[in-house]
């Protein structure tokens, strides 16, 4: 048995399904994020393992003991929570303590694991600030340390991140992922950030409307997204949609507003589908060289790439290329559209 | 026309009616608190500090400022007990309840002090509701003694300002992140350890607030101490108004009056210090 294990479960707010049929096995040491829009269930999910809500159906296991119904404060689980909920009127000393009086450790053992602690946070410096005093960053950081220093079953991070700004944010993602790793805890991350889920986490568990869509590695479910919710929430896609006009054994021809576009993959003549490609995957050639050609509206410079946005008979879609040093196709331009085969997914109408 | 002068001109009569309402009668009363009195000749107009010195030597008035400020810490006692488990209560009620149980709360306030306190006599006079029913029932032989007593008036002045004590910590909780105390469960706290260690410190200013109003009130409380305390069990405020208009000696009345305004800001002021001191580096 997984050292966590949610089985069916089912959270109903009268008519109103938040979670439906729920299923995930966890192992021991892995990072498990939760990654979907606000609604999606996800939080009530983290909920439901903390204990702060109790699962309408279902069941909860960690390290094969049944925890559906037990109290949050008897279940042994660190929690990082949005707010960071830290106890303002305390010390970052105390409030990183808190949790091991709990326990009733005694003070000098106290100490010591609250100093090793923050020095694996590198807060040592500010143990005896109050919480005011300190930064956003340093706040994560004492919420993080608060909620590891106890060395829990489980690790929960109800989005941690999401409070701090871009360039704090991508460096606290390499550290708590670091920290994840010294550690060694279980720990599940609700994100609605995809970069974040796919920076930090072993596998991503996909939520759309109360249900689980898709479950896997980072790298598996961006390159193989099971429909067009993933595809797109993970990452950007173009969708074309169109019908499929032929089968060749692992061929598949389809027709898209009137262009022909073959892709790797099983249908039936007939299917009405999407065609699905990322923006940084297809490349710009010459005119009349390509798929089929497209005009360039817009063209924005971000730095390490450049963002385009085309026009052509299949409709608009987005291109990404990497800045190379050299100028591609300037605005308006016709270029040709081209990509690697194994590039392109097929994906269930919609 | 110059730029000082609009702003002063704006707040002119707002400036006279707190002139004439409130600071000539002070500043009155201040002097008349040096006059002396002359039991056939009335007011003399001369200059000392007799009258304090009677208030500060007579062993009389040393029980009348002692049973007022009694009464106040003991109301104020009262009110942070009941008040604060009042306000969280209320804070996690639904939205109907809170507004029914709001309304009950702040209902004291809603009735005149008179109508209010005269209730409290008829509820606790000796032949009040409560001792008919005692005696009635047959608890009792003789009737409780409740009014005209310190019990009384301490009762009567918590129904009525307690709401400030709720209002105050009501308002404290309402900034509390709720997660917090989520945070105190998971890392293994009771509920009563989270309330206890988490909630209270936080709410700690609103409580400190709270008693501040209610200390501040009490002790100037006239209404419900005249009529629940008769004009045998005293109060300053009481105390000040029967040298008004019973001995007529209104320079004592006025001293006892300056000396329960000064005291009452010496008491309010210095807690006020204490309480921003305390919470300056915890608290926004």
């Amino acid at each position: 048995m997984s050292f966590l294990t949610l089985q069916n479960i089912s959270k109903r707010y009268g008519q109103v399904a938040a979670v439906e049929d729920f299923n995930l096995s966890v192992e021991k040491g892995e990072f498990v994020s939760f990654l979907g829009p606000s609604g999606c269930g996800k939080t009530t999910t983290l909920q439901m393992i903390a204990g702060f809500e109790e699962p309408t159906t279902g069941t909860i296991h960690i390290d094969g003991s049944d925890m559906t119904h037990v109290a949050p404060n008897a279940r042994d689980i660190g929690i990082v929570f949005q707010s960071y909920a830290l106890f303002p009127h305390m010390t970052v000393t105390e409030n990183v303590g808190f949790g091991l009086e709990m326990r009733g450790i005694n003070k000098p053992e106290r100490d010591q694991r609250v100093t090793e602690t923050l020095e694996l946070v590198r807060l040592a410096e500010f143990a005896d600030r109050y919480p005011k005093a300190l930064s956003g960053g340093q706040r994560q950081r004492v919420a993080l340390a608060r909620a590891i220093v106890i060395k829990p079953q489980l690790l929960l991070l109800d989005e941690p991140l999401s409070a701090l700004d871009a360039k704090i944010r991508e460096s606290m993602q390499v550290e708590l992922r670091n920290i994840q790793h010294t550690v060694g805890v279980t720990t599940i991350l609700v994100t609605h950030d995809q970069a974040e889920a796919m920076a930090m986490s072993d596998r991503i568990a996909v939520m759309n409307m109360g249900r689980m869509a898709q479950l896997g590695e980072p790298f598996e479910i961006y390159e193989n997204p099971g429909d067009s919710f993933t595809s797109n929430f993970l990452g950007t896609t173009n969708l074309f949609p169109g019908k499929v006009i032929a089968v060749n054994g692992d061929e598949v021809s389809v027709d898209c507003s009137g262009t022909e576009v073959r892709v790797q993959g099983k249908s039936q003549t007939g299917a009405e589908l999407s065609v699905a490609i990322r923006p940084e995957k297809i490349g710009l050639v010459e005119p009349g060289s390509g798929f089929f050609d497209a005009r360039v509206r817009t063209r924005i410079f971000l730095g390490t790439s450049w963002a385009y946005q085309m026009d052509s008979d299949l409709g608009a879609f987005n291109v990404t290329l990497q800045n190379t040093g050299h100028l591609v196709a300037g605005e308006g331009e016709m270029v040709g559209i081209s990509w690697q085969a194994d590039a392109v997914r097929l994906l269930g109408a919609g | 026309m110059k730029t000082w002068l609009p702003p002063y001109l704006l707040n002119g009569p707002a400036l006279l009616i707190f002139v004439v309402m409130l600071v000539v009668p002070m500043v009155m009363t201040l002097i008349l608190s040096f006059n002396s009195f002359d039991f056939y000749g009335g007011i003399q107009e001369d200059y000392g500090w007799h009258n304090y010195l009677e208030v500060v030597k007579d062993s009389y008035f040393h029980e009348i400022f002692a049973r007022t400020y009694g009464i106040a810490i003991a109301v104020t006692l009262i009110c942070i007990i009941i008040g604060a488990p009042e306000a969280y209560i209320l804070s996690r009620m639904s939205k109907t309840w809170r507004s029914l149980c709001l309304l009950a709360i702040l209902g004291p306030l809603l009735i005149s002090v008179i109508v209010r306190t005269l209730g409290w006599a008829l509820l606790i006079g000796n032949n009040g509701v409560i001792n008919e029913v005692l005696l009635g029932v047959g608890i009792i032989d003789t009737p409780l003694k409740m009014m005209f007593t310190t019990g009384g008036i301490v009762v009567a002045l918590v129904h009525v300002l307690v709401p400030f004590m709720v209002l105050s910590v009501w308002t404290t909780l309402q900034k509390l992140d709720p997660q917090v105390e989520s945070a105190a469960l998971s890392l293994g706290a009771s509920h009563f350890t989270t309330l206890r260690r988490v909630v209270l410190p936080q709410v700690m200013p609103g409580v400190l607030a709270g008693s501040l109003i209610v200390f501040a009130l009490t002790a100037s409380a006239f209404a419900t101490p005249s009529i629940l305390g008769g004009r045998r069990l005293k109060v300053v405020a009481t105390t000040a108004y029967d040298e008004y208009l019973n001995t007529l000696n209104w320079p004592l009345g006025a001293a006892i009056a300056v000396i329960l305004l000064i005291a009452n800001v010496v008491v309010v002021m210095s807690y006020n210090r204490y309480v921003e001191r305390k919470y300056a580096a915890v608290f926004d």
